[in-house]
């Protein structure tokens, strides 16, 4: 049974499969993938049957993999590892479809504004943000006499500071719109609107 | 019943076997949720293995499962500490099997399911069966 080679290579390519898991998990699962595989077997399925059962083993690790990257990101809090996995589940639900525009959005403030205050550097006089006349500028203009020039040099440490702003409000917004789905994924509205 | 003609359009031409796919699908993602739910409740009665989880899910929950669907939500469960495992020998000793067991924290998890489940259904319920 075992020694068929369809098992064989079943479990040689689960193993495979599953290479980005730590070595006592991907031991452990491909452990209980055999003792299934037998179990069926041994009650008297066809070996493509039980393989089938279990589905491709690209697919089988997969399902193990996508469950370990979500929950280890949000437990070590690594905000790329958060990011990644919101993105990958970024239209799941209405939760991650709004951290995903939330995030979208204070990044590319935060981006906007670090642009600004980098090309302040090269040209101090025509790169700011202007208030007055009747208009709003974040950014260059060919005449700064239009308005008046209201963050000067205070450019860089609110680059900076919308910069962290940015990286917490997504770590935020991440983690609230992941822990519903790493958690027992059957999670009822508290008050159902039915 | 509703009735939604754009969805008839757009599913007027699918065959037989696309719609039984899909079928499968809508019923395979219900199914998934509905399952932790019953495989802690399930676990509450004693320590099980993969494959007696997935054969008390089919007869007595009457949950179509795939094989391949239980051993990860297990990993999840697991890894979210509501269950914990242990490797035991097979009453002949032959093969060693992975059972699992509900921990104090999935107890109190799938108490907390257990009453927003109870709160839903019936609420459903009262949806459906309106006048």
């Amino acid at each position: 049974m075992k020694d068929d080679p369809s098992f064989s290579t079943y479990i040689r390519h689960l193993r495979w499969s599953l290479a980005s898991l730590p070595a006592d998990e991907r031991d452990d699962i491909v452990a209980e993938a055999r003792s299934h595989l037998q179990e069926k077997l041994e009650r008297g399925a066809r070996i493509e049957e039980a393989i089938d059962g279990l589905g491709a083993p690209e697919d089988f690790a997969r399902a193990f993999i996508t469950e370990r990257a979500l929950l280890s990101a949000l437990g070590s809090r690594d905000s790329m590892g958060l990011l990644a996995a919101l993105g990958e589940r970024s239209i799941r639900n209405a939760r991650t479809i709004s951290a995903t525009a939330g995030c979208v959005l204070v990044w590319v403030l935060a981006l906007v504004v670090c642009a600004v205050g980098a090309a302040k550097v090269f040209d101090p006089t025509h790169v700011g943000m202007w208030i007055g006349g009747g208009q709003f500028i974040l950014g260059a203009t060919d005449d700064p006499s239009k308005g008046h020039e209201v963050l000067g040099l205070w450019i860089f440490p609110i680059a900076f500071l919308v910069l962290f702003l940015a990286w917490l409000a997504s770590r935020g917004l991440s983690v609230w719109a992941l822990r519903p789905l790493a958690s027992v994924g059957l999670r009822w509205p508290r008050r159902p609107s039915l | 019943m509703l009735h939604f003609p754009a969805y008839d359009i757009l599913y007027c031409k699918m065959s037989n076997k696309e719609e039984a796919t899909r079928e499968d699908s809508k019923r395979s993602q219900l199914y998934k949720g509905i399952a932790e739910v019953v495989l802690l409740s399930l676990l509450k009665d004693g320590a099980r293995y993969g494959l007696e989880i997935l054969d008390q899910l089919r007869s007595i929950a009457r949950l179509s499962l795939a094989d391949g669907t239980i051993y990860p939500l297990l990993y999840r469960l697991e890894r979210a500490g509501f269950v914990a495992s242990e490797w035991h020998f097979d009453t002949k000793g032959v093969r060693p099997r992975k059972y699992y067991k509900l921990t104090k924290r999935g107890s109190a998890e799938l108490k907390v399911l257990l009453v927003e489940w109870h709160e839903l259904s019936s609420n459903v319920d009262s949806f459906l069966n309106r006048q």
